[in-house]
């Protein structure tokens, strides 16, 4: 765990990531409204919002997979809100900020095992200087999000959806980023490896000191793994604090509606909820 | 209506698929009973055969399956109904899946759709079909129906082509609704729409709703009962209140504790080790002994059985001297 382990917190002061007056237009569709976020070096930041909110078209921007219409982006103090120029300059941009998706299925070379898709990113990002070095941190790697040998070697379709999420962060941690964006990473995950994967991610910051961006919707999981969030509503923030005092008490009428449509014990749904806000259609094709 | 007045009664069904070159058991011995306008909840996670079990009840299962065991809605046996009887089952039995995309066909209108059953089957003309479809589009909270009813399924948003489905379900009047994860693929606000719309339904012309779902708060929330299942089989069925508070079954008390709370963040969650298994990997013995904190010799032995207790029942050999401890660590959650 020698890369993984050696860095610690930067003093206080530069943000890891700054995005300021973030913009994003699709014809005459306004997708992502003036947003502002910034994540400390080890900290974890959630975006929270609904289908349509602009949770992932924010994610594309911040890995450079859509450029913004405005507004700029800053990650380990270089700017990233231009395209990179040259493969070097997207390497380097690879290097710091890494991304995990929700669909381990569809995210995943089919007919590569970890051991090859790992390998490959070794290679790419120059970590490890042989074949034996990589060896050797592939096995790092598997210790580290708790997949064996045999799992590493396997096919993705012969493993799990939990096993493949665990190689889709175990590849993302390989070029040893100094931020991970999870996009719903733990989403399509049933309740007893969910909990197994946000152990892992906690454990992984603790001992790395990577930074996290979560993008969910779901306000449980965003409280276990983040101290900070954004709320998003059409494209625009529409509060931001403290995870926890978001949602001890919310209080933008939005956030609270979130809140409170939230199954618990004693919870019973009211069509209400909804009406609230304003029962305007809902945009055509939007999936969750 | 049969003696035990049920309306759906569900007797040791176990149902084997084609795997490959083989036959495997994807359901052992599942037992229910819904009575009328009844809500029960079926929860469980991958593999656990909570979608089999409805698609078994509807009649749906994949060709070459074979099923044992008895399914009788209103005292007949839904297994030897052909024709005309088939027919008039599956006006009273509607079925609801999780992904409305997948069961609506995209290149005809939401009109055609709604009411094609009404016009082929009952012989309803079609102006009387359509304003039928639109009271029950109003019925769902969708009050522009004549305007729906001329737009395509890609039209819609995930939440609206649901109530859309939810909408064409009720048009056959049926008593008993078979909801497949009808909310998991929803935005949070709209399933708490989706599952209001459910239970005023329910509680307005006594729907009985069979309910499934990975998530035992909704289900808590919304059903009466709930049964949870493992690997092919019924654990653990109670009082949803009371399932809560005091789970019979440590899956149940385990189920509760590893998922985050909105309340608070804990240091670790109480993560289960391993992953779910179908019920055709399952060992011998109990299946969830391999993931189970509380698992001894006597639990790989043998597969307990689905014994009777207070107010509910549970398929564990340890229930009776665990039940304290499970209800105190159900305190903490």
């Amino acid at each position: 765990m020698s890369e993984l382990t050696a860095r610690a917190p930067e003093p206080t002061g530069e943000p890891l990531l700054e995005a300021i007056g973030l913009r994003k237009d699709y014809g005459s569709v306004l997708a992502v409204d003036d947003v502002d976020l910034a994540v400390a070096p080890g900290g974890s930041l959630a975006i929270v919002g609904e289908s349509g909110s602009g949770k992932t078209t924010i994610a594309r921007m911040l890995v450079g997979l859509t450029r913004p219409t405005a507004g700029t982006i800053r990650a380990c103090g270089r700017d990233r809100s231009i395209p990179a120029r040259s493969a070097a300059e997207r390497r380097r941009r690879g290097a710091e900020v890494q991304i995990v998706f929700q669909d381990p299925y569809s995210s995943l070379d089919p007919r590569h095992s970890a051991q090859k898709a790992l390998d490959e990113v070794l290679r790419l990002h120059g970590r490890g200087a042989d074949a034996a070095a990589r060896r050797a941190r592939i096995a790092e790697l598997g210790e580290l999000v708790g997949l064996d040998e045999r799992m590493l070697r396997a096919l993705p379709r012969d493993l799990s959806g939990g096993q493949r999420q665990r190689i889709a962060i175990a590849r993302a941690l390989a070029a040893d980023p100094r931020l991970i964006i999870l996009d719903e990473a733990v989403a399509a995950l049933d309740v007893s490896i969910q909990a197994q994967v946000l152990n892992l991610l906690a454990d992984i910051r603790e001992h790395t000191g990577v930074s996290y961006i979560l993008i969910s919707h779901d306000l449980a999981v965003v409280r276990q793994i983040t101290e900070e969030a954004i709320v998003m509503h059409r494209g625009r923030v529409v509060e931001r604090g403290r995870t926890e005092t978001i949602l001890d008490s919310p209080q933008d009428p939005y956030t609270r509606m979130l809140r409170a449509s939230v199954p618990r014990p004693g919870w019973r749904p009211t069509r209400r909820a909804v009406a609230a806000v304003g029962a305007e259609p809902e945009p055509p094709g939007g999936t969750p | 209506m049969n003696a035990s007045g049920a309306l759906l009664e569900v007797d040791g069904l176990r149902v084997e698929l084609p795997v490959e070159d083989r036959m495997a058991t994807v359901l052992h011995d599942v037992s229910l009973s819904i009575g009328v306008g009844e809500a029960v909840g079926l929860v469980g996670e991958s593999g656990s055969g909570k979608s089999m079990t409805a698609r078994a009840v509807a009649r749906l299962l994949p060709p070459g399956a074979r099923v044992a065991g008895e399914i009788r809605y209103e005292g007949a046996d839904v297994g030897s109904l052909r024709g005309s009887g088939l027919r008039d089952f599956r006006g009273e039995v509607a079925m609801i899946f999780q992904d409305p995309r997948a069961h609506i066909n995209p290149v005809r209108s939401i009109g055609d759709f709604m009411t094609e059953a009404l016009r082929t089957n009952r012989g309803v003309a079609r102006s009387e079909a359509r304003s039928r479809a639109v009271r029950a589009l109003a019925d769902v909270g969708i009050e522009d129906g004549e305007r729906r009813l001329d737009q395509y399924p890609h039209e819609l948003s995930g939440g609206l082509l649901q109530r859309v489905m939810i909408a064409a379900a009720l048009l056959t009047e049926p008593r008993l609704v078979l909801a497949d994860e009808p909310t998991t693929a929803l935005d949070v606000t709209t399933q708490a729409e989706v599952m209001a719309i459910l239970d005023d339904l329910r509680r307005e012309r006594g729907l009985a709703l069979l309910f499934i779902t990975h998530d035992l708060d909704l289900a808590g929330a919304v059903c009466d009962r709930t049964c949870v299942m493992y690997a092919g089989r019924i654990v653990e069925s109670q009082r949803s209140a009371d399932l809560h508070e005091r789970p019979r079954h440590p899956y149940t008390a385990a189920l509760s504790a590893a998922r985050p709370a909105i309340e608070g963040a804990v240091h670790r969650l109480a993560a289960i080790r391993g992953r779910p298994v179908s019920a055709f990997e399952a060992p011998e013995g109990c299946a969830f002994a391999p993931r189970c904190g509380f698992a001894q010799d006597r639990c790989r032995a043998r597969t307990p059985e689905l014994r009777r207790v207070d107010g509910g029942a549970v398929r564990c050999v340890r229930a009776d001297e665990l039940a304290g401890t499970l209800a105190r660590e159900a305190e903490h959650v």
